[in-house]
């Protein structure tokens, strides 16, 4: 080989070495095998689908209405009992609650749920998903128009949402604004204080409100609506006017809970009655998307409700859900044409503890010893075939639950179900949180209270529950009728837990026995006798939620919930 | 643990004793040869990618160690030839009997990338396929000085294969063939029926029956095995009746290799053959249903010398790999063998059907040879092209290398079912029929895969002498790339330099450095710098020792540098890439019709990075009277950045969960320490050589809860290891148990398992646990390597040692603790304390191993605890094998170079067995997979 082809075979080695140096690119990743950023991007199916998956993470769209181990939130208050004992939501009465022994906890699944929120906002402005302007016939935009602007503010509802989760349960809590990368140094952040988040979820539900259609097509029915957004501010205001959460009492928070709850109302009035009170107290809990309701949660063909409630006489109920005396005695009692309240003293009131002058709401929440249940009558006396203390899971109160539980549906065939959902939020509660908003705002209720408070009481117990302005209560006696009146409208549907916290009237009506009633059956003759079923504990901490010392220790920085220090 | 020193202590004097016995019959007599040396006494050696180092810490085998190995693996054949390789083998299935490899004991996590990085001529390839005469040398690099260049790849430790290649010269043809038998070994021993029907009846007394389950009729038939006593009461032996006692393996290998100056080549052939010990499987020559596995393996390396200044190396190697078994499995069979009771059913009936239950479909006879069979074809190919140029009319000394390798794998598999009928039979020996008996069906496929690797490697040399002064430097680039179908390829590119300056031939200063990046990680963070630092001193160069005859090498060398791991499983790629999947859907709309929802499945970690290790070295090796040599290494590594689960620490306001971050740390330290001998005196040569190496790690960080209770921490212990509870033997009685505090497993009594409370909160839960051994990674691993000749005779053996271990026992071993098993001899040893039908006194409470015997499950007794995780050390005589080669002269008269023969053995013995149960490697390989094998073979290889 002459030294001309040994220079070129040089010059080629050298090259090919150098080459060798610009294969960076090589390590590129090749295939797109799984779903990555630049396919969410693209594929408009997929960025909805993000926001769609955010949906489940609402209150208790992970499971079934008894939720707590059998239990429904409720069992933890002075309106019910969980009636086998093998479930934890005993824990939560009996003193054993504490950052050791956490129960419901909602911490990690609703930052899970805000960060879901924040991927959504990442990524939404520079998708494929449309933000065209679509009119209908009328010339108003439908509710595709503007879809990305709608699906962000439906985001933003749902982050607001569970930021007004946590406040509720744990107070002051730790504010995470946009993807966190896994450093753990900058995920150990102070805590936010109640009234600056507070703030946000208000700053977020009128930005929400702003954008969100009135209602849905059919088609759409469950996503968020701006009387959804509308009705959580309300909700929120109160919860931070009241006086757990405003100690002195600064009367501006109560005009503003007002104010916020009057929006609600005057949403639904003047948009052609957008939400009516259903004249039936019970349908709205099994007729999907009823005018009542405000916001659902996930409906699905369900009967878990049945088989968790249904009394155990009957076949294949579990009777979970044991109401108390403390709560039956909280239903009216209609005297002369006029609701008045019902004195367990009043032998006359007592003789007529099941008849129909009670508030008929009472017959539509519980089964009492007597009433008429699928093909026979509930027999809750002692021996009977739903009988008191039968065996561990019959009742120990003497009451079965009635609300939500549909007697149509039949056990027996495992596949006879209806759809159901839990509901968030429904028209009631704008009606009664105007009703105490504007209660504690002014010096004693005006006319606009009465007619609130009337509306919801009208409902159910006709004209004879009407409130007139010429009754002239003060202040303390309409909260105590406001008060009430939440107690029986919303029973076992989580307003009780939170109501007497935010009332701070924990230590006063927690800490205390709950009582229930034992009939004897003596031929024909039946004998009832109030008697305690257990004592109960309620301590100062429990105003708030702990969260488990398992997260506290990887996270001491933001620490545990303050009352629970 | 007094008595374990004490024998540990023993054993050491032993060995010591051996070697000084014979350092003192040498004479000190005329240095010969150092034929069997280990240790390169050359101070430059050449490692991957040729570069050259002095300073490194590196030990070679030679191809010529392991040419007779007896296994059809060549990673059976490494652990114990050199200090650092340590090796388990984990069973016996034909064509999957490896053994896992580590290099200076487990320097990771549990569960961590713990391997090292192995090359074949430079290009990732499974060295475990070669036939051992393919191979030249084996090389392991255990330092930074020698890995830094391997970048992301090094921690761990490399191992270098280097196949032959011809010499110029006369032609040399080798054939070597080898037959061998193997025989299992570590097998339990059950126990008969009848045995089994007393026992049994014991548990049953236990558990408060009070009639015996069996009765005396039913145990006399089961002793009396005459008759129809043989259908009615099955007493069948498993392992006996089905297991072949010897199976073959044979192995047959020709070399032709020669070259001019112009050209060199070396042609090698291989077939291996290895057979299962399946009694009653067929032997068609259409179809065989034992499990077996064959190889044929090619390989071509050739040289050629184009010009004065261009050499090309070509290398062209296949294997061609077929495996086979039953249809249903080797792990079916050997269950069904460790499992079933005696007493099931007769093996055949009266008639000669196949014997079974309404519910047992297992017959061994039916699983061995009427279930049908599966086959997997393996077709590997690997070619390799290497060009070096010299440079040195650019510059005196100047080279340059270019070379590309490709690495193909293909395998396909398919099955054929078939079914047979099983019939049982009553006390009036009336048969009843289960099943149908059908014949062979048409093929299914089994497994179908593909995979190719490529690299390319290009260096500039530079070698140079000046005066006092030498240097080797050379910068070199490489990217390899595994590629899988239908999947993203698995890419490395490095960028590398490495220096080498010796001054006056004795100090030795080296710097290697590279720039190494793998496709794992997100861009702009796939690149790292590694490097290392290292010196050494031959210390024998220098005038004062010159001249020593007694003390005749003295090198010391020490090294310090950073390394990388990327090793991953298949769930750790591209985790700083978020991920998404279709999932959490909603109902939305008056008819509920759910709608898509999609999630985030993995969370994407934009800090995701590899493991880093930074390790340091320092050896002396060392030379008596040219005879005696030494060396001793102490190394440190710490590494972070490890991969662990990152739940315990990461607060939950994240949102997500991770698999895996970098927060894990471990730090390990060792000593590895080699003494040898040479001896030559006339006809008589002698080699001793005994290696040993310590190692030990400690966990810094893993990413466990804070605050955890001290017998629940990882942290501050090694990396390695079961959890478990600790066991302080049994109950003595009710008052015992009513003493004791309360177990929260399972209902207990005397007899039952005794927890220590360890964390004394005054029950016994999973909060009790603490690290125990049972992964059987020995702390302390050393061998004793002899080589003997006189005359034609040669003689070598290797004993390995592994020490401060332990290992899981399977309760097959004893089946004391029932799980629908049969038991075994080990059953005796169970608590137990009452008075038998005789009114002969039962008891064993004081020398008791296993808790009382039940029918039933006892989830108490069944917890992980130092019951049965036993401490497991061993001395095996690994290899030991006998050769005679015919003198020179005859050789002349028939025109042959040279004909040997030999016998040799594989696992021949155990010489110290601390647990006593089965194969202390791995007790569990015949439960769980396939039974482990002791070899016999002998062969002649005729050299022409």
């Amino acid at each position: 080989m002459n030294m001309k082809s040994i220079k070129n075979i040089k010059y080629l080695f050298l090259v090919l070495i150098i080459t060798l140096s610009s294969c960076d690119s090589l390590l590129n990743k090749q295939f797109d095998d799984t779903l990555t950023d630049g396919q969410i991007l693209r594929d408009p199916s997929l960025m909805m689908g993000l926001q769609t998956s955010i949906y489940n993470y609402m209150p208790r769209n992970d499971f079934s209405y008894n939720i707590i181990g059998g239990a429904m939130l409720d069992c933890a208050t002075d309106d019910g009992m969980e009636s086998s004992g093998a479930s934890d939501i005993h824990n939560m009465t009996n003193g054993a609650w504490s950052p050791n022994k956490t129960i419901d906890d909602q911490w990690w699944r609703l930052y899970a749920g805000i960060r879901k929120c924040y991927l959504f906002f990442k990524y939404i402005d520079q998708s494929t998903v449309t933000n065209n302007i679509v009119l209908d016939a009328n010339g108003k935009p439908t509710e595709n128009s503007q879809l990305r602007e709608r699906l962000k503010a439906e985001t933003v509802f749902l982050n607001a949402l569970f930021y007004s989760e946590l406040i509720k349960r744990y107070g002051n809590v730790p504010m995470v604004t946009s993807i966190l990368a896994p450093d753990t140094a900058l995920l150990d952040i102070p805590r936010t204080p109640y009234a600056v988040v507070v703030d946000s979820i208000v700053k977020w539900c009128d930005q929400a409100a702003a954008v969100l259609p009135n209602i849905y097509s059919d088609g759409a029915k469950g996503h968020a609506t701006k009387g959804a957004a509308l009705m959580l501010k309300s909700r929120t205001l109160l919860y931070a006017a009241s006086p757990l959460n405003n100690p002195v009492n600064d009367k501006e928070k109560w005009r503003l809970a007002a104010e916020a709850a009057k929006a609600v109302i005057d949403f639904s009035e003047s948009n052609g009655n957008i939400y009516v009170l259903n004249a039936n107290f019970a349908t709205p809990f099994s007729t999907p998307f009823d005018k009542e309701i405000i916001m659902p949660g996930k409906y699905y063909n369900r009967n878990d409700i049945e088989f968790s409630n249904v009394p155990n006489g009957y076949s294949k109920g579990q009777g979970h859900t044991n109401p108390t005396q403390n709560l039956v005695d909280a239903f009216e009692i209609k005297v002369n044409g006029v609701y008045v309240p019902y004195d367990p003293s009043n032998p006359a009131h007592e003789a007529k503890m099941y008849a129909v002058d009670r508030d008929p709401r009472l017959a539509q929440t519980v089964l009492y010893n007597g009433v008429t249940f699928k093909t026979r009558k509930v027999e809750t006396f002692v021996g009977g075939l739903d009988g008191l203390n039968k065996t561990i899971d019959y009742t120990k109160t003497g009451y079965y639950l009635k609300k939500f539980v549909l007697s149509e549906i039949n056990l027996d065939l495992g596949t006879a179900m209806k759809p159901r959902a839990w509901i968030l939020y429904r028209y009631a509660e704008a009606l009664l949180n105007y009703a105490e908003a504007q209660n504690e705002y002014l010096g004693s209720p005006d006319a606009s209270v009465y007619q609130r408070l009337s509306q919801v009481r009208v409902r159910s117990m006709g004209a004879a529950g009407n409130l007139d302005p010429s009754l002239n209560w003060t202040k303390d006696q309409m909260r105590a009728r406001i008060q009430n009146e939440c107690r029986v409208e919303f029973a076992f549907e989580e307003h009780r837990f939170w109501d007497v916290r935010r009332w701070n009237r924990g230590v006063e009506l927690f800490n205390a026995p709950i009582y229930g009633i034992s009939i004897i059956k003596s031929g024909t003759v039946l004998t009832q006798n109030r008697f305690k079923v257990e004592d109960r504990v309620f301590s100062p901490q429990m105003y708030f939620c702990p969260i488990s010392q398992y997260s506290v220790l990887k996270a001491p920085i933001t620490g545990q919930t303050d009352s629970w220090k | 643990m007094m008595t374990k020193t004490k024998n540990r202590i023993t054993i050491y004097n032993v060995l010591i004793s051996f070697g000084i016995i014979v350092l003192s019959i040498m004479p000190s007599g005329l240095a010969g040869q150092n034929e069997y040396t280990k240790i390169l006494r050359d101070t430059t050696v050449t490692i991957g990618y040729n570069v050259k180092t002095n300073t490194a810490a590196i030990s070679v085998i030679q191809g010529s160690d392991i040419e007779t190995h007896a296994t059809d693996n060549l990673s059976n054949a490494l652990g114990g030839l050199l200090p650092g390789l340590s090796a388990q083998q984990m069973g016996g299935v034909p064509g999957s009997d490896g053994s896992n490899l580590w290099l200076r004991g487990y320097r990771t996590l549990s569960g961590g990338a713990s391997q090292p990085l192995i090359l074949i001529d430079n290009a990732p390839g499974d060295y475990t396929m070669l036939d051992p005469n393919e191979i030249e040398t084996i090389k392991v690099l255990k330092d930074a000085a020698s890995t830094a260049i391997y970048g992301q790849r090094g921690a761990n430790g490399v191992i270098l294969v280097t196949t032959k290649r011809g010499k110029s010269g006369k032609i040399s043809i080798k054939l070597n063939t080898q037959t061998g038998f193997q025989e299992l070994v570590g097998l339990p021993t059950f126990l008969n029926s009848y045995e089994y029907g007393k026992l049994f009846n014991e548990a049953k007394f236990n558990e408060g029956s009070t009639t015996p389950f069996y009765d005396d009729a039913s145990l006399e038939k089961y002793k009396d095995q005459s008759g129809n006593n043989i259908y009615t009461n099955p007493s069948v032996d498993y392992i006996g009746q089905f297991l072949k006692s010897t199976a073959p393996i044979q192995r047959y290998s020709l070399s032709i290799s020669g070259g001019s100056n112009f050209a060199k080549y070396n042609i090698i052939l291989g077939i291996m053959d290895q057979q299962g010990f399946y009694k009653y499987a067929v032997d068609d020559p259409k179809y065989s249903t034992n499990a077996s596995s064959s190889r044929y393996n090619m390989r071509t390396n050739l040289d050629v010398q184009i010009n004065k200044r261009l050499n090309i190396l070509f290398n062209l190697s296949g294997q061609i790999t077929r495996n086979k078994s039953p249809y249903v499995g080797n792990s079916t069979i050997w269950s069904t063998i460790m499992h079933e009771l005696p007493n099931s059913y007769p093996i055949y009936t009266p008639s000669g059907n196949l014997g079974g239950t309404s519910t047992k479909f297992n017959n061994p006879v039916g699983l061995m040879s009427r279930s049908g069979y599966q086959e997997v074809n393996n077709r590997n190919m690997q070619v390799m092209l290497e060009a070096n140029q010299q440079l040195d009319f650019i510059t005196q000394g100047l080279t340059a290398t270019l070379s590309a390798a490709y690495n193909g794998f293909n395998t396909y598999g398919y099955q054929k079912k078939q079914e047979f009928a099983v019939y049982s039979v009553d006390e009036f020996l009336k048969e009843t029929k289960y099943g149908l008996d059908k014949p062979l069906s048409d093929g299914t496929d089994l497994s179908n895969d593909m995979n190719y690797s490529t690299s390319l490697w290009g260096s500039i040399n530079y070698d140079r002498t000046f005066g006092d002064h030498s240097i080797q430097a050379k910068v070199l680039s490489y990217l390899d790339q595994k590629s899988i179908p239908r999947y993203s390829p698995y890419t490395n590119l490095n960028y590398g330099a490495n220096v080498n300056y010796g001054f006056l031939d004795r100090y030795f200063l080296g710097g290697s450095l590279s720039y190494s990046g793998n496709d794992n990680y997100a861009p702009g963070k796939r690149f790292g710098l590694f490097y290392s630092v290292s010196g050494a001193w031959d210390i024998y160069k220098e005038s004062f020792l010159a001249k020593n005859t007694v003390l005749t090498e003295l090198k010391i060398r020490s090294s310090y540098g950073l390394t990388g791991n990327n090793g991953q499983v298949s769930t750790q790629r591209y985790l700083y890439q978020t991920q998404y999947a279709t999932g959490e859907g909603y109902p939305f709309g008056t008819t509920f019709s759910s709608i898509n929802g999609t999630i985030e499945s993995q969370a994407g970690n934009p800090f995701f990075t590899w493991e880093k290790a930074k390790q340091f070295n320092i050896g002396i090796d060392g030379g008596f009277f040219k005879k005696v040599y030494f060396s001793f290494d102490y190394y440190t590594d710490n590494r972070y950045d490890m991969l662990a689960s990152p739940m315990n620490k990461l607060p939950d306001i994240f949102g997500s969960t991770l698999s895996y971050t970098n927060i894990g740390k471990v730090n390990s330290r060792g000593f590895e320490a080699v003494l040898g001998v040479n001896q030559r005196m006339g006809d008589f040569r002698l080699n001793v050589e005994l290696n040993a190496t310590f190692s030990d790690n400690k966990v810094i960080e893993n990413g466990e809860v804070n605050g955890l209770a001290q017998n629940l921490q990882g942290i501050g212990k090694p990396s390695y290891g079961e959890w478990g509870l600790k066991s302080l033997g049994f109950f003595n009685d009710a008052v015992d148990v009513a003493n004791s505090p309360v177990q929260k497993f399972g209902t207990y009594g005397p007899g039952d398992v005794k927890f220590a409370d360890l964390n004394n909160d005054g029950i016994i839960d999973g909060n009790d646990k603490t690290r125990l051994g049972g992964t059987g990674i020995p702390n302390m691993f050393t061998s004793a390597n002899f080589k003997l000749s006189f005359k034609g005779f040669d003689f070598g053996a290797q004993i390995v040692g592994l020490f401060n271990r332990e290992v899981y026992i399977p309760l097959e071993f004893s089946n004391a603790i029932p799980n629908g098993g049969k038991l075994a001899v080990g059953a005796y040893q169970r608590w137990a304390f009452y008075t038998d039908q005789n009114g002969d006194n039962i008891d064993t409470r004081s020398t008791a191993l296993y808790p009382r015997l039940l029918t039933a499950v006892s989830t108490n007794n069944t917890q992980n605890s130092s019951l049965n995780i036993k401490a497991a050390d061993f001395i095996r005589l690994k290899n030991i094998e006998i050769g005679y080669s015919f003198p020179k002269t005859w050789m002349k008269a028939i025109k042959l170079e040279n004909i040997r023969l030999f016998c040799n053995a594989y696992n021949l013995a155990l010489l110290y067995d601390e647990a006593k149960i089965g194969d202390p490697e791995y007790p569990g390989a015949c439960i769980w997979s396939y039974g482990k094998t002791r070899i016999l073979s002998f062969g002649a290889s005729i050299s022409f």
